[in-house]
Parts: C-alpha cells; sequence; structure tokens
C-alpha cells in the first residue's frame, strides 16, 4: 500500500543511513499527527524492515515519540531546536520590533530565514487573516512570497537563488530577476496573492552584522484589504531597527 | 581510545547524537575540533558529519564555527505536546508573571527528565532559571516543586494542589496541569525567597493551573 500510495514508487530512495534518518524525520515532521511505519516507509522510500529498525532507535534516542497510531516527533528534538542560535538571535531581537509593527498594523506580522527553497517562520503574530494558521517553525515557498523575494534580492550566494527559481521558464526567470532588482532599489518585496490565494503581504530583508542577509520581517493581510502605501513604510523601518538590533547584539 | 574500531562499532545515529550533544547553551559555536572533543571522535569523522548537517541545515556556519542549525528550530517547532501546551498557556501565563512579578514557567516531564516548554520573565533581578528547552536543575527548588506537582497531579481535587520547595535562597510553587486526570505539566512561579510569599502566590498558581487544565479539555 505503502509502495503504491508514492506518486514516484519507481525512484530511489535515500542510501545512507544518515539520508534515511533526516528523510524519516522530514517525513514525521510534515505529517499531521502520529503516522505508522509503513507511512514512514512509504513516504520516505526507504524498506518497511529499515524504516522499522530506524523508528525503534530513534525512539530510543528520544528523537520520536510513541503515541496511539504511530510516531511524532520526540522531546529531544524540541530540546535542539530551542538552542539554534540564529532562530533565537533573530527571535529575541525581533520580539519588540514585531510587537510595534502588530500594534501599528493589525495585521499578521512574520520573521522569516531561509531554509533550501522555503522561508521558515521564527515568530509569528497573527493578524486578522483567520484562514491561514499561524506559528513558528512554518514553511512557505521563497519564490513567491514576500519574504522569500526579500530575502534572495539581497541574497550573495547565487546557487541558492538559482535553486529558487529553477522551476521558471525562461521568460520568467527574467521577469522574477527584474523583480529582484526592483526588491533591491526598494528594500521592500511584494506578493500580491501568489503564494496564498487572497493574502497580500509586503516584506523586507533583515541583516546581520556581517552585512549578510539572514531573512526577512513581513506583514500580511486579506488581498485588497491590506493597504500597502501605509504599511510598506512601517515595514522598512521595522527592518532597520531590527537590522540595527541584530547588528548592536 | 578513539580507535578505528571503536568508531566503527558506533552507530551513524550515536555519532549524530553525539555531535548534536556536544552544543551547549553558550551561543558562542564550536569549531569542528572542538565538537570532536566533546564528541569523542575524530577530528575526519566529525568533519565529514558536519559537512552533511550543514547542507542538510541542521547546523549553521558561521566562518569557522558551527551553531546548531534552522532544521532543527523548525523540527522542535513541530513537536506537537509542547507546542499545543504553550500555546494554551501563553496568556495565563503572562497574567500571573504581572501579578506576582514572579519568573513563570511551564515543563513537562521527559523520561527522568523535566523540560521546560515556555517561560515568562519575572521584573525583579532573580537567580539564573532555565530557559526553554533546558533541564531543569538536580537540587534545585524548581526541579523538586515540578516532580512534585507532575507526581501528585492526579489526586482528584477539582482545584490542582500547589507544592513549595526552597532551596538555595530561591522558592518554587509549582501546580499541576491536568488532562484526564493526569498530570501532563508543571506550572511553576519562582522567585528569590526574600521577596516572594509562596503562600500568597500559591493560589494564583493554582489558578493559572486550574484554568489551564479546562482550557486543554476543551
Amino acid at each position: 500500500m505503502s509502495q503504491l500510495s508514492h506518486p514516484f514508487p519507481s525512484r530511489e530512495g535515500p542510501v545512507s543511513v544518515l539520508d534515511r534518518v533526516f528523510a524519516v524525520l522530514d517525513v514525521v515532521r510534515s505529517c499531521d499527527g502520529p503516522i505508522s511505519i509503513s507511512g514512514i516507509a512509504g513516504e520516505a522510500r526507504i524498506p518497511k524492515s529499515t524504516a522499522a529498525r530506524l523508528v525503534a532507535s530513534l525512539v530510543a534516542q528520544r528523537y520520536l515519540t510513541h503515541e496511539p497510531g504511530g510516531v511524532v516527533l520526540g522531546m529531544r528534538l524540541f530540546e535542539l531546536g530551542a538552542r539554534a542560535t540564529m532562530p533565537r538571535r533573530i527571535a529575541s531581537a525581533a520580539a519588540p520590533v514585531v510587537y510595534e509593527l502588530a500594534q501599528r498594523t493589525g495585521e499578521r506580522i512574520g520573521v522569516w530565514v531561509q531554509q533550501g527553497t522555503d522561508m521558515i517562520s521564527l515568530t509569528a503574530v497573527p493578524g486578522r487573516l483567520p484562514m491561514l494558521p499561524t506559528r513558528a517553525g512554518m514553511r512557505s515557498p521563497a519564490l513567491t512570497t514576500a519574504s522569500g523575494k526579500a530575502y534572495l534580492a539581497f541574497c550573495d550566494d547565487t546557487n541558492v537563488v538559482d535553486r529558487v527559481s529553477a522551476p521558471l521558464l525562461d521568460d520568467e526567470v527574467e521577469r522574477f530577476y527584474d523583480e529582484l532588482t526592483s526588491v533591491r532599489a526598494d528594500t521592500v518585496a511584494v506578493d500580491q496573492g501568489d503564494s496564498y490565494a487572497g493574502v497580500a503581504a509586503v516584506a523586507s530583508p533583515v541583516i546581520d552584522r556581517s552585512g549578510s542577509v539572514v531573512g526577512a520581517i513581513s506583514v500580511a493581510g486579506p488581498a485588497g484589504g491590506l493597504r500597502t502605501a501605509h504599511v510598506t513604510p512601517l515595514v522598512r523601518t521595522a527592518s532597520i531597527s531590527l537590522t540595527r538590533r541584530l547588528t548592536a547584539a | 581510545m578513539r580507535t578505528a574500531a571503536w568508531t566503527e562499532s558506533v552507530s551513524v545515529l550515536d555519532r549524530l547524537s553525539a555531535v548534536l550533544d556536544a552544543f551547549g547553551e553558550d551561543s558562542a559555536g564550536l569549531t569542528i575540533t572542538e565538537i570532536a572533543r566533546r564528541a569523542n571522535l575524530p577530528k575526519s569523522t566529525v568533519s565529514r558529519l558536519a559537512a552533511d548537517l550543514v547542507d542538510q541545515g541542521y547546523l549553521d556556519r558561521e566562518g569557522a564555527r558551527l551553531h546548531l542549525g534552522v532544521r532543527l528550530f523548525e523540527l522542535g517547532q513541530g513537536v506537537e505536546r509542547p507546542r499545543r501546551l504553550r500555546e494554551l498557556a501563553r496568556h495565563g501565563m503572562v497574567q500571573l508573571r504581572d501579578a506576582t512579578g514572579c519568573h513563570v514557567q511551564l515543563a513537562v516531564a521527559d523520561g527522568d527528565d523535566v523540560i521546560v516548554i515556555a517561560s515568562a520573565h519575572g521584573h525583579g533581578s532573580h537567580p539564573p532559571v532555565a530557559r526553554m528547552g533546558e533541564r531543569l536543575l538536580l537540587g534545585s527548588a524548581a526541579l523538586d516543586s515540578a516532580l512534585e506537582a507532575l507526581r501528585h497531579g492526579a489526586a482528584g481535587a477539582e482545584i490542582p494542589s500547589a507544592f513549595e520547595h526552597t532551596r538555595g535562597g530561591q522558592v518554587c510553587v509549582a501546580s499541576p496541569v491536568l488532562e484526564r486526570r493526569r498530570a501532563v505539566a508543571s506550572l511553576s512561579a519562582n522567585g528569590s525567597s526574600s521577596s516572594i510569599d509562596a503562600d500568597a502566590i500559591a493560589p494564583l498558581v493554582r489558578r493559572t493551573a486550574a484554568a489551564l487544565s479546562r482550557a486543554l479539555a476543551s
């Protein structure tokens, strides 16, 4: 069943033990609630017997924990995650800035860092967008979101930008790079609803003390309801004060 | 001691854990050499493993120093039990902090350890307390109170009891958070014993814990 449920049953799964560990943790993370051994084996594309052994080891070492219906992420990951330096540094520098931006806009505020082709939220304050759940640790696509474009416009690593823009066709790539150029000039990126239907967002980059971009801060609200002209200077100011707090820290 | 045979006998997962556990609370990061020493692994092994971990975002590189990475943050935020408790507890914890001036903590048991999952920092000067994701220290007022609260949670009372301990000038009042009559967390107020009247704050701690228990049930 697990084999059939996968859209690419013939594609080879991860082979090294380490890659299989990464794959299993990723499958459990992206799953809404407990997942069974065969569910993990199918999603991670590893043999069921291997999955069973690996899950047993991961449970023994507290990376996973048993619950009725399967396994979920375990407390060891919570402990390790709480000690991750960059998220902790940025989130604590951002707290007063996020609070003020939320007070002044009444909209959803997010602070994001880049990971692979996604942005991951470090802090999130809900605004008036009830249809989208929001919490720290959530992923959004870097290609289309305001925070992703704000990050990419200032990213020195061309490999990152290339990887994110890889799915685009030739003329789309050109338009994308043009947009990044104007984001660099404005220090503000906008998403009019490309990432999530009905959700508009404005974001500015966050720079650390070494001068490189580390993430973005964003304001999101209902498309058509978000007052972009009002919000844009506030986001820009927030990004400058967050950058200043990070540089001073 | 660190022979090739010894290294081979240690599984990949054990090596991964040894490397990740090498990172303590200090945020200055570690070099490959420092990780190798702390993890008791050959430098070449750590170097290879670290390269894979940086690729996957489990470690972040900052010059020559490595840090626990964004992927671990993401996985940590995905752990359901603390996340749900934190979300429900946040408001009440801040209120309790404002009403008492105490440092307010929420902690859960994991095996023999008690791990802090949320905290609202007190306004006054306090002795150092465990941060989010840290374990409560052996021999601390916070651990003794939390263990008692977690053990006696299911006494059957409508409003959970409060448990108080004083150690080394620090006082802690803890009350269990109940789910289906089982203690799933300990909510506590902490402060210096010279400035905190434990009897006065105990009813507030109990009431906050009771409110959180009700929120869990709904």
